[in-house]
């Protein structure tokens, strides 16, 4: 295998499991050729037990922690996309099911079989994301052009109406660091992470751009695991919100795809080294584009 | 493949900055190299002229926030000048109209600043 995968992120594994949901969503081809393909070139034993067996296995040994859990998921895996296997959603299933116990369970995500798995999906997945970048561009693209004034002068007024609850963010923003730092004493990393991500992604607003750093703030602590945390945290955020975008693309929402550029601006500040910096900017130029193209500024101002 | 125009001159205390073109994700990255400099060079007072810019994307806007952060925390503040209507728009859109103080013309922004 040639890639240069060298360690699994959260933010990595949290892009898997969306591009995992994602072509199972566009149809049996992509499935067929960027998931059960790619899988079915993992190993050529293919295990004598059967599908049920296998998951069976699977709880009984992430119930004890077992050393035996990371090759046990590559034989139910395995086992799933051979070719006497009928229902092939099985092994997106597992593939997501594998994928979320790695944020889970340490020594799974140590795996050599966790490695073996991400790196066998790299290029596949790399290929389906972009074609399915230019998909959503095309979509884009085409929403846009159908948008009337109305929908554009809509979009301002939901943009200035903002803000108006100060007292009453202050006070959420406060309940949730209390949250956070029980969190942070339970040292728990993965309550840490769910707690941080969603607050964050709450009260980050272009209108007050320094918000969030609040909760950041609760992180800070000279040791490297704490600042490996929040980087996690933060590319964890970036994929979150270009996952969204997409959503509400795929979705016409354009309140929410706006409402989400605004959130990566505010959050990311430029920095071209956070996950899909260029993506994002490409969405935001073919939107503006469009309000060019029909004129929409003159009729607006 | 986008451009932006830089330029930086020293106006009394006021460091004025003018920008034309365009600051997306491709160039960003570089301004905000070149204002960080700005700053470290001991500016407290930044003006963006950015009477000449034909577009700015959330990247951009993303480069004014972390250098009014960065200068604030200096005893300084960044402003800016002379905002187009097409630039206006986006900043309004984007929520982020209110951030920052704007003046009309250059020449009003070295008055009051």
């Amino acid at each position: 295998m040639c890639n240069d995968i060298t360690g699994i992120s959260v933010s990595l594994i949290d892009n898997y499991i969306r591009i995992i949901q994602s072509i199972a969503e566009s149809g049996r081809d992509n499935y067929q050729q960027y998931l059960i393909q790619p899988l079915s070139c993992w190993s050529s034993k293919i295990p004598g037990e059967s599908m049920e067996t296998l998951l069976s296995m699977i709880k009984v040994d992430e119930n004890k922690l077992s050393s035996r859990l990371p090759f046990v998921y590559k034989m139910a895996i395995v086992k799933s996309v051979a070719p006497d296997q009928f229902d092939l959603s099985i092994s997106g299933k597992i593939s997501k099911r594998f994928l979320r116990q790695m944020k889970e369970i340490p020594s799974l995500l140590a795996s050599n079989e966790a490695m073996e798995f991400i790196k066998l999906l790299d290029k596949p997945f790399k290929e389906y994301s972009e074609i399915e970048f230019r998909k959503m561009n095309m979509q884009f693209e085409k929403e846009m052009s159908e948008a009337e004034i109305v929908e554009v002068e809509n979009l301002l007024k939901i943009m200035e109406g903002k803000e108006k609850h100060n007292a009453k963010i202050e006070e959420e923003l406060i309940a949730t660091l209390v949250r956070i730092e029980q969190a942070v004493c339970s040292g728990e990393r993965e309550v840490i992470r769910k707690e941080v991500i969603s607050a964050i992604l709450k009260f980050s607003d272009p209108a007050a751009p320094d918000r969030h750093l609040r909760i950041l703030e609760v992180l800070d602590s000279p040791s490297n695991t704490e600042r490996l945390l929040k980087k996690e945290i933060m590319d964890a955020i970036a994929v979150h919100i270009y996952q969204n975008t997409l959503q509400s693309i795929r979705n016409g929402k354009l309140d929410a795809t706006l409402k989400y550029i605004s959130k990566y601006a505010v959050l990311f500040r430029g920095n071209p080294s956070t996950p899909h910096f260029y993506e994002v900017d490409m969405f935001e130029k073919k939107f503006f584009e469009i309000i060019e193209k029909k004129n929409l500024w003159d009729s607006i101002l | 493949m986008a451009v932006l125009q830089y330029s930086s001159t020293k106006k009394g205390d006021i460091t004025v900055i003018q920008i034309g073109g365009s600051l997306d994700a491709e160039t960003a990255p570089k301004f905000a190299e070149k204002l960080q400099g700005e700053i470290n060079k001991g500016s407290k007072k930044l003006l963006c002229d950015i009477h000449q810019l034909n577009y700015i994307a959330s990247a951009g806007l993303g480069v004014f926030i972390s250098m009014n952060a960065l200068i604030r925390k200096k005893g300084g503040e960044l402003r800016l000048s002379s905002m187009n209507a097409k630039t206006r728009k986006i900043f309004t859109l984007l929520g982020f109209i209110n951030l920052f103080v704007v003046y009309g013309t250059m020449k009003e922004a070295l008055e009051k600043f």
